[in-house]
Order: structure tokens, then C-alpha cells, then sequence
């Protein structure tokens, strides 16, 4: 890709073919994913939440199949190790009777990875991806090992069984740029889907990018220029999170204990450009910001023990927060 | 990089030119509906200070609404030049386009990257974007006016205010109710007793003076001062005693008495009573029959007059049973009377000089304010300020709304010589004598109530009013009974 004009009409091909692809699997949730492509081309991490039966999983594997990229699936189990997902080092027979330590690699060592379920897995299994999803590099034996670009972990987790799970840790959720959940088809959508999966063939995506393209798709989403008060307002939005800042409002100081993060703000902004582009805009704006601020802040705030009791959950506080919290010129 | 055929310069300057005409064309619509939002409020200033400024003129000192509206004036124009001074930012300006325009904040970013001179591949097509989402856009599409009309109804509303309290009768009885002072020397009340008459010239010729009244609001406060000290009772007295004259002329006993009424000259006249009730002694029954039906006569013809009238009545009574000492004594205290007035009359002229020369002035000057204020004219102010005036009960009604709200602080203002001497039921007996040696005597004073327009001699305590004896006497008093009173009214 030569020039921004090549650029951004390819850009906008490739997301509205890949679109099409996952839209020749995936019935419905056209939300989730929209955002779940927002991350991806943000160059982030993606947690889906849903519970079983929703299609979480065939969305991964679509993406993968839509794309040229190497695809890897995890299945998260409470015995699953850390070697299990990284790679390992192992003694491999050379020629003249020697023998050398040579690093396996793991199912990290990929481009796309599913890790399903993965609540499943134990504290310390879930630590080893920490790396891997903020440095991208994965360190065995001491040695550091890159992965190749673009890298990306598409997560499932199922939010009602919770037995045998290890909920995530805050710094291990603040690595997803986006938590999309999954809610329930509507029936027509349902209706559809028994059409398309019940009867003859079910369909396969095809390959519509190559890695390179992801790769580009990132640099450019990167590229997207904002003004000054539009990023006030992304700060704006994200300083409403934390409750000892002295003008949040008063749903935030009522049931937050811990507000996003910088890199909540960082993901606000970065997924908002990809948002401008998707629309065929090439400014970041107050609406971009709005329509990513669920998926990139729900999951980085605690809310306290009032909030539990009161059924309040994060999406409720982000919703008052966006209605709160006015742009400049408004 | 290709270049505009109608300008012979880059797209970029020709994208940014467009769009920044845009832009400053909405600057200039923000400030134009900013300084618009402000006229009216700058309008309501202007008028609300110059309301005030009218309702606190007679505390403040400062007269004139020329000044008042000039001051309003002056405040609401500064807000406008001020508001006129400030320049919307090129920013600001931006956004307003965008918002307006629903632009997804298109103008807005360019701005910022021509300001900041950004660069990179995306650069060029957001300029090209928003130059082709802005360039289409008028500037009144972008950034619409509004009337404002709260700001519009708030502005009205003060101006039908003070054009209600400057030429509607209410408004000025209002402005005269508000401005009237709150502790006007207890002296100057109606009936000022003769001690009180040189501390009220002073008042008059400091009020009534034509250099002093230089403007219609200080004439309105002096024609104020000069109703507060006249006293249209004694003007009544002296009519029904000229009529009196007149009706005696025929007299043979009473002939000398009644050509001295009827002259007005009423020392005179005292002296003739005097003579007269000498003689009563040497008097034939014919004579003090006639005397006696004169005496009747007097008494009701006077019957207004609470004290010479029953003096007169006892007079003719006491003669009729052949009561000779009682009949001279009360014709002595009554010749006393009617050669006290003498005096308070002449005040009065004086006084009533001093206000036909007051109403012609303001009769001038009120035919020039007229068209702005709504005054007719020197009636509408003496109207304004004696609403009561040329009724004849004395008791100048248009002071009533004057007694209330008085202080304890009126009755402090009195000096030792003004002390009246006063039953505990504040039933008004005799007062002490003044430097002349004067005695007079009163009758039972006159209850006027605050709001009640019938007398009433049954006033509760906490009413306020003023009690109305002697033409002479200043009477003026809260009507509550209370210790207060006791030290100004205690009882021989």
C-alpha cells in the first residue's frame, strides 16, 4: 500500500469483506462483531464473553479463516501449564551423536489465538499469556523468544459457570484492548441460523487479507488524526471512572472502587480511530469515542460491594458516564 | 502535488482557505448572537438600575431620571462593548461549525491540523474531507440565531415595570410610599404646635427654597415636607368663624365681635369676646337673651371646632341658667382660643403661599416631564403627594401611609418644651406652656388608624395612626399604650 488514498480505500475493502466473510458464518451480532474487528485492526486483544452455545468460538475461527494468518487454538483446562501455551525447550538429536536444547514453540506462536475458555485455566497459566499479550514476546529457559506480527488473542470466557474457574486478574484484563460480549440472537436471527446450519452444507469463509494487509490496516488506524478536544474528552470520559477525582459523577463515587486505567484511555482512542475509519472517516470524533467506551472500558473498572447488591454493573455506569460528561461545544 | 486551476495554488491552501472562511464566518455569528443574547439582558440592567435608582432617590439624595436612565444606560453599554471585545476562537468556532453541521468533528480536526502543521499520509484526505463536507455549508446553516426571548421577556417586563411606576397613578403613589422618609421630624405632623412653628420654617425654607428644588423629584419631596407641616383644619376654623362674623353683624350685643370675625382679625376679635364677657355682669335680660341665642349660634356654627365649639355651647348653656361666672369663664377661655389662633392662621397663609408657589413651579416643571413620566402636571403631583387634599376633615389623608412604620425613635425626637401632658389612656388634657406663656387646652384627641378611613376613639394596641387635637399640637403618636408612650404622655 503506496498512498493514503490506496490505503484508506483498501482498508475499507478489506473490513467490509471481512465483514461479508464472518457475516457467511456468524448469523446476527453484528455489534460484537464490529468490535471485535475494531480490535483486531487496532492491534489489540479481544475478551469475548458469553455463554455457551452463542457462536464465540466460530467467530474466532472465522476471522482466522477469512484471513491468511496463522491461527492457533488453546483450549483452557485447570491442568493446562504454562509450557503448554508458551513452548518449551527440548533435546533434540543432532548430527555426530549430539545433542542440543532447541526451543519447541507454543500455540502463542501464532498470529491469531484462540484461548477458549479461558477462565478454565489456572492463575499461573493465565499469567504466561501476560507477556506474550503486552511485550509480545514469549521468555522459556531465559531466552526470549518474539512473535510474529500481527499478534493477536482472541479470548472466551463463559460468565455463569463458575465453579473450577479462575476469574482473570485485574492486570490480565487491563491486556484486552476490548471485552465484547455476546448476548442471545433475536429469533429471526435464530431462525436462520437452524436454516443455515441444520441443512445441507455449512459454509466456510474465504481468505479475504493477508497478514500484511492486518498489518498495514494497523499502521494506518494508528495514523488517524484527532483534535486536542477530542482527546479532552476521551481524558474526560476515562478521569469519570475513578472515584477520587472531585468531578466524577456521582454513579462513579456510588459504586467504583478502582476506575480505567491509562491504558483504558490509550484504548479509547486507538479503537476510536479504527471506528472513524471503519465509517470512512479519517478524524477520530466525539461519536467514535462514545461508541467504543463500553467495549474498551467495561472490564477495567471495579465496582464495589454496593454496586453488586444494587445489580449495577459497569455497562450501567458507562452509560450515565457517556450521558454525563459533555464534549466541548456542546 | 497538483494545483487549483482557479487559484493557481495547491489544493491544501485552497482547502483550508474555504474552510477557514467557514469558520471565521461562524465566528462571527457566535459573537453577533452572543452580543444579541446580551442586549437585552445589558437592557434589563439598564432599566433595573435605573428602577432602583428612581426607588431609592429620596434615601439616596440623588435625583433625576435623566441621570438614573444615563446610568443604566452606561451600565448595559458596557456589557455590550465588552461582550463585542471578545473574539470567538478559531477553535471554538470550528467545533460550533461541526456541531452544527453534524460533522463528526471534520472542520474541527482540519483546523487543528493546519494550526499545529501536521503531516502524514492521512493528513491530506481529512483536509480534502472536511473541505468537502464544509465547503457546501453556509455559515447561518452552521450556526443558527436565535431570538432570545427569555432574556427579550425579562427586558419587557422591566420596562412595563418602570414605565408602570412612572406614569401610572399606582406606581406613583408606590414611588412616593417607598420614598417616602422613614422618620420625618415630629414637628412637621399635622397640628404642629406653636414651638414647633420656627424649627418647621426652618424645614419650609430649607424644603421650600426655589434653589434647593431644582429638579421635579426634590420639589416633590418639599411639596411633601410643606403638606406634612400645613394644617387645613385651622383654614376650615377660619372660615367657619368669618361666617360666624358675618351672621353676628346683626347683632346688637355681639356687633363688634362678629365685624372682627368677619375681618379675620381674630386678636381682635378675642379682645371684643374678652370685652363682651366683661360686660355680661351689666347686661339687661333682653341683652343676655340675645347674647345667649349669639352664643347658640357660635356653638353651631363651630360645631366642627372641638374646642371652641363646646366652649361656646357651655357658654350658652350656663347663661341660660343664669350661671353668670361659668358663662364669663368660658367666654374668657374662649376669647383665649380664638386670639391663639391668630398666629397659627398666619402660619398657615404663609404656608399656603409657600405651596401655590411650590405647585407653579411644579406645575412648570411637571408640563416638561410629563411626556416621559406621565405626570399631568403640578394636580397630578400635589395629588400624588396630598391625595387628601381640599377635603376638608383637617386631617390631610394622604399622611396616613406616612404614620405607619413609625418609630419609637419619633417620639425620642421631641424635645422637653414639646412633651404633652396626657391621661394614661393617652387622652390628651392640657399641654405645658410654650415660651409665650400659652396654655391650651384640649379635647379628647382624634384616632386615626392606619388603612381605616372612619376615625375610630377605640384604637388597640400595635395600630399604628395619629391623633389629631389642637390645630397646633403635634400629636402624632404609635397608638400602643406601651411604656414608650408613658414617657412622652403622663398625666397631671
Amino acid at each position: 500500500m503506496s498512498d493514503a488514498n490506496t490505503d484508506t480505500q483498501r482498508f475499507q475493502e478489506v473490513a467490509r469483506s471481512l465483514r461479508d466473510e464472518i457475516g457467511r458464518v456468524i448469523v446476527g451480532h453484528d455489534r460484537a462483531v464490529h468490535h471485535v474487528l475494531i480490535s483486531l485492526l487496532a492491534g489489540g486483544h479481544c475478551l469475548i464473553e458469553g455463554v455457551p452455545g452463542l457462536g464465540k468460538t466460530m467467530l474466532v475461527k472465522a476471522i482466522a479463516a477469512a484471513l491468511d494468518l496463522k491461527y492457533s487454538r488453546v483450549q483452557f483446562t485447570p491442568d493446562l501449564m504454562p509450557a503448554d501455551i508458551t513452548g518449551t525447550t527440548i533435546i533434540r538429536e543432532s548430527g555426530g551423536g549430539r545433542h542440543d536444547f532447541e526451543f519447541e514453540p507454543g500455540p502463542l506462536f501464532a498470529n491469531i489465538v484462540l484461548a477458549d475458555e479461558i477462565n478454565r485455566a489456572t492463575p499461573k497459566t493465565q499469567a504466561a499469556l501476560l507477556e506474550a499479550m503486552a511485550e509480545r514476546t514469549v521468555t522459556v529457559a531465559g531466552e526470549s523468544h518474539a512473535l510474529q506480527a500481527p499478534f493477536c488473542v482472541l479470548a472466551t470466557q463463559n460468565p455463569i459457570e463458575m465453579a473450577g474457574t479462575y476469574p482473570l486478574p485485574e492486570a490480565q484484563l487491563d491486556r484486552f484492548l476490548f471485552k465484547v460480549l455476546i448476548g442471545y440472537p433475536s429469533g429471526d436471527e435464530l431462525e436462520e441460523i437452524l436454516g443455515r446450519t441444520t441443512a445441507g452444507e455449512e459454509q466456510a469463509p474465504r481468505q479475504v487479507a493477508e497478514g500484511s494487509d492486518v498489518e498495514g490496516m494497523i499502521r494506518l488506524a494508528r495514523e488517524v488524526p484527532i483534535a486536542p478536544h477530542v482527546t479532552r474528552y476521551a481524558v474526560a470520559l476515562t478521569k469519570a471512572t475513578h472515584p477520587d477525582n472531585p468531578e466524577a459523577p456521582t454513579i462513579t463515587t456510588s459504586y467504583v472502587r478502582y476506575g480505567a486505567s491509562p491504558r483504558g484511555a490509550q484504548a479509547l482512542v486507538l479503537a476510536a480511530k479504527v471506528a472513524a475509519l471503519l465509517t470512512g472517516r479519517f478524524n477520530v470524533s466525539y461519536e467514535d469515542i462514545r461508541e467504543v467506551l463500553p467495549p474498551a472500558l467495561r472490564h477495567r473498572l471495579v465496582l464495589n460491594f454496593e454496586a453488586e447488591a444494587e445489580a449495577i454493573d459497569a455497562d450501567a455506569v458507562l452509560e450515565e458516564i457517556a450521558m454525563g460528561v459533555r464534549p466541548e461545544g456542546a | 502535488m497538483q494545483t487549483s486551476a482557479a487559484t493557481g495554488q495547491s489544493p491544501r491552501v485552497d482547502s483550508e482557505a474555504e474552510l477557514f472562511a467557514l469558520v471565521r464566518a461562524v465566528a462571527r455569528r457566535i459573537r453577533l448572537k452572543d452580543t444579541l443574547r446580551l442586549a437585552p439582558r445589558a437592557l434589563a440592567l439598564a432599566l433595573a438600575g435605573t428602577l432602583l435608582g428612581l426607588l431609592a432617590e429620596p434615601r439616596t439624595g440623588v435625583a433625576g431620571l435623566a441621570f438614573f436612565v444615563a446610568l443604566g444606560l452606561a451600565g448595559g453599554a458596557a456589557l455590550l462593548v465588552r461582550q463585542l471585545r471578545r473574539r470567538p476562537g478559531t477553535m471554538a468556532a470550528a467545533i460550533q461549525v461541526d456541531r452544527g453541521l453534524g460533522l463528526n468533528e471534520r472542520v474541527s480536526t482540519a483546523v487543528h491540523l493546519v494550526r499545529a502543521g501536521v503531516g502524514g499520509p492521512l493528513v491530506e484526505r481529512q483536509l480534502g474531507d472536511a473541505r468537502r463536507h464544509g465547503a457546501a455549508a453556509d455559515a447561518g446553516a452552521a450556526y443558527r440565531l436565535a431570538i432570545p426571548r427569555t432574556d427579550l421577556a425579562l427586558a419587557a417586563g422591566l420596562g412595563l415595570l418602570l414605565a408602570g411606576l412612572l406614569a401610572t397613578p399606582t406606581g406613583a403613589d408606590l414611588r412616593a410610599a417607598i420614598g417616602r422618609p422613614a422618620a420625618p421630624a415630629f414637628a412637621n405632623g399635622v397640628g404642629a404646635r406653636p414651638e414647633s412653628e420656627g424649627q418647621s420654617e426652618t424645614v419650609l425654607a430649607e424644603s421650600a427654597s426655589p434653589a434647593a428644588a431644582n429638579d421635579l423629584a426634590e420639589l416633590q419631596r418639599a411639596m411633601e415636607q410643606l403638606w406634612l407641616s400645613s394644617n387645613p383644619e385651622a383654614l376650615a376654623q377660619r372660615d367657619a368663624l368669618a361666617e360666624l362674623g358675618r351672621d353676628l353683624r346683626t347683632s346688637s350685643v355681639s356687633r363688634d365681635f362678629g365685624r372682627e370675625l368677619e375681618n379675620g382679625d381674630l386678636a381682635a376679635a378675642g379682645a371684643a369676646l374678652h370685652e363682651l364677657a366683661a360686660e355680661l355682669p351689666d347686661m339687661n335680660a333682653g341683652e343676655r337673651a340675645e347674647l345667649q341665642r349669639d352664643l347658640e349660634l357660635a356653638a353651631r356654627t363651630l360645631a366642627d371646632d372641638p374646642i371652641l365649639g363646646p366652649q361656646f355651647q357651655q357658654a350658652a348653656e350656663a347663661l341660660g341658667s343664669s350661671r353668670e361666672s361659668i358663662a364669663t369663664a368660658n367666654l374668657d377661655d374662649a376669647a383665649n382660643n380664638v386670639g391663639q389662633l391668630a398666629p397659627v392662621l398666619a402660619a398657615e397663609d404663609d404656608l399656603q403661599q409657600r405651596i401655590a408657589g411650590l405647585e407653579q413651579e411644579i406645575g412648570e416643571l411637571g408640563g416638561t416631564a410629563a411626556p416621559d413620566s406621565g405626570l399631568d402636571g403640578a394636580a397630578s403631583l400635589t395629588s400624588e403627594i396630598n391625595p387628601g387634599a381640599g377635603q376638608s376633615d383637617g386631617t390631610a389623608p394622604g399622611l396616613e401611609s406616612n404614620a405607619r412604620g413609625r418609630e419609637s425613635d419619633d417620639l425620642e425626637a421631641l424635645g422637653a418644651g414639646e412633651r404633652l401632658d396626657a391621661a394614661g389612656n393617652l387622652e390628651i388634657v392640657e399641654i405645658e406652656a410654650d415660651e409665650d406663656g400659652v396654655v391650651g387646652n384640649f379635647a379628647p384627641p382624634t384616632f386615626q388608624t392606619s388603612g381605616d378611613p372612619e376615625p375610630s376613639l377605640e384604637p388597640s394596641a400595635g395600630d399604628y395612626g395619629y391623633a389629631v387635637s389642637q390645630p397646633d399640637v403635634a400629636t402624632e403618636v404609635p397608638i400602643d399604650a406601651g411604656g414608650i408612650v408613658a414617657d412622652y404622655f403622663s398625666p397631671e
